[in-house]
């Protein structure tokens, strides 16, 4: 019933650092820190609170570690829902809510030229104003599968719902960001 | 034909995403519902510049640091499955195995949906739950057992959905308890998004048509949805913990994630 699968070496690495291993545990860092923090970033949309709430994460993922089980969630999955929890957490408990502003670091910056840094940052904060108004499981389904690469079953698993209901999240959600854009560029 | 776009654009995006194919591409393979699909893959192709999203510098290598320095402070422990707070439960579950085996039906607690005994198990659980002082206590222990019953018979659609609807008629007795006992709604709700959780994953994989998670636990007040002025169950910030597997509990243990229901009264 169950399918057995091969053993990555990311699969060796989180055994390792389940089993206490700080240098594993410090490669999945990062590995997956970037990915972690922007989609804790595009939740909060404030750089400070994204870095605090990222730091949580990974505590927290250190700390339930031994209990992570290998029965079909995949560490990546597992730690995307570490990360939702963590959002849904800070906005349960943190009612304000900061003006947006977009102050984006980008894996190239250092290599891009000025004009494009400026013209990416454009683009992004675009982006993200009009993701605001989607709802948050479009959000989520969006934002892990478009932007974080994660698969259908991936984010299934990551969100606690059925593939069909992942599928009919992304419809919808692209119809509904590309009815904004259309709507703001008129 | 809306299933159809659903699961054409999903095609397309993976494809797109792979390098296979160009969005103009994709859009010429399927001519027909090339109209409603070229503004969806028009806004998937404006996340784009999300995907560049970095930490800054300083923040990886800090943070990196303070993860280690942490990690070395704090060295993991394997959370105990059987920690001091599963106290009552034990004693409690102690009672229901006397009770059951001096009745005679010890065999029938090993029972699953489909089983010749299983009618038996669910009428001396009943009788055993009757007996108890505080039933919600007790259906927390048995949606337990229902839990483990699901992950054992995974993979056998008709016995699935006996088990699901055992499931949901002990839902719906707790829903029922718990008009009487509010001050226990935050706790079960912090095991019932555990198994939420685990039937989630369940269900996605199961041939059998099986109602939504959502549906199920509709009845019941979940995360974020209960009475003004209760405490919602956060304890601070923690996740909904991963359902242990099933298969590695013996006999009538209990899930960890059912420590956290107990009473602060209760936990030494």
């Amino acid at each position: 019933m169950r399918k057995s699968r091969a053993v990555s070496p990311e699969d060796q690495k989180v055994k390792a650092a389940a089993r206490g291993d700080e240098q594993a545990f410090a490669d999945l860092y990062d590995t997956y820190l970037d990915n972690i923090y922007r989609f804790v970033y595009l939740r909060v949309e404030d750089q400070q609170t994204a870095e605090d709430i990222t730091s949580n994460v990974f505590l927290r993922a250190w700390e339930k570690l031994g209990d992570y089980q290998f029965r079909g969630v995949p560490f990546r999955a597992w730690l995307f829902r570490i990360a939702r929890n963590a959002v849904i957490d800070h906005y349960r408990t943190r009612k304000e809510t900061a003006p947006l502003e977009v102050v984006i670091n980008t894996r190239d910056e250092q290599h891009l030229p000025v004009s494009q840094q400026v013209g990416l940052r454009i683009e992004a904060e675009g982006v993200m104003q009009s993701m605001q108004q989607l709802t948050e499981d479009q959000r989520n389904v969006l934002t892990l599968k478009l932007v974080h690469g994660l698969n259908t079953e991936e984010v299934a698993k990551t969100l606690g719902k059925r593939q069909g209901a992942v599928r009919a999240l992304q419809m919808r959600g692209l119809q509904a960001l590309a009815k904004i854009i259309k709507t703001d560029g008129e | 034909m809306v299933s159809d776009m659903k699961d054409v654009l999903e095609t397309c995006l993976a494809r797109i995403e792979l390098g296979e194919l160009t969005p103009e591409e994709c859009l010429a393979l399927y001519p027909e519902l090339s109209q409603g699909l070229r503004p969806l893959l028009a806004a998937a192709q404006k996340l784009e510049p999300l995907k560049q999203l970095a930490v800054r510098p300083e923040f990886r290598a800090s943070g990196r640091a303070r993860l280690l320095e942490h990690i070395r402070n704090h060295p993991r422990r394997r959370s105990s499955r059987f920690g001091p707070l599963a106290l009552r439960y034990a004693a409690s579950l102690a009672t229901l195995v006397f009770a059951l085996a001096t009745a005679g039906t010890a065999l029938a607690q090993q029972a699953l949906p489909g089983d010749v005994l299983y009618s038996w198990k669910l009428a001396s659980e009943r009788v055993w739950r009757s007996i108890q002082s505080n039933r919600v206590d007790a259906d927390l222990i048995l949606a337990d057992r229902r839990l483990n019953e699901l992950h054992a018979i995974q993979g056998l659609p008709e016995l699935e959905i006996l088990g699901v609807s055992e499931y949901a008629h002990l839902l719906r007795q707790l829903r029922s308890d718990l008009e009487t006992d509010q001050e226990r709604v935050s706790a079960v709700n912090q095991l019932l998004a555990a198994h939420k959780e685990a039937l989630s994953d369940l269900f996605a994989n199961s041939q059998a048509d099986l109602p939504d998670p959502e549906e199920l636990f509709s009845t019941i007040p979940m995360r974020g949805e209960e009475p003004p002025g209760k405490d919602n169950g956060s304890n601070g910030g923690t996740e909904i913990p991963l359902p242990v597997d099933p298969t590695q509990l013996e006999g009538d243990q209990v899930l960890p994630s059912i420590e956290a229901t107990l009473p602060a009264g209760n936990r030494n």
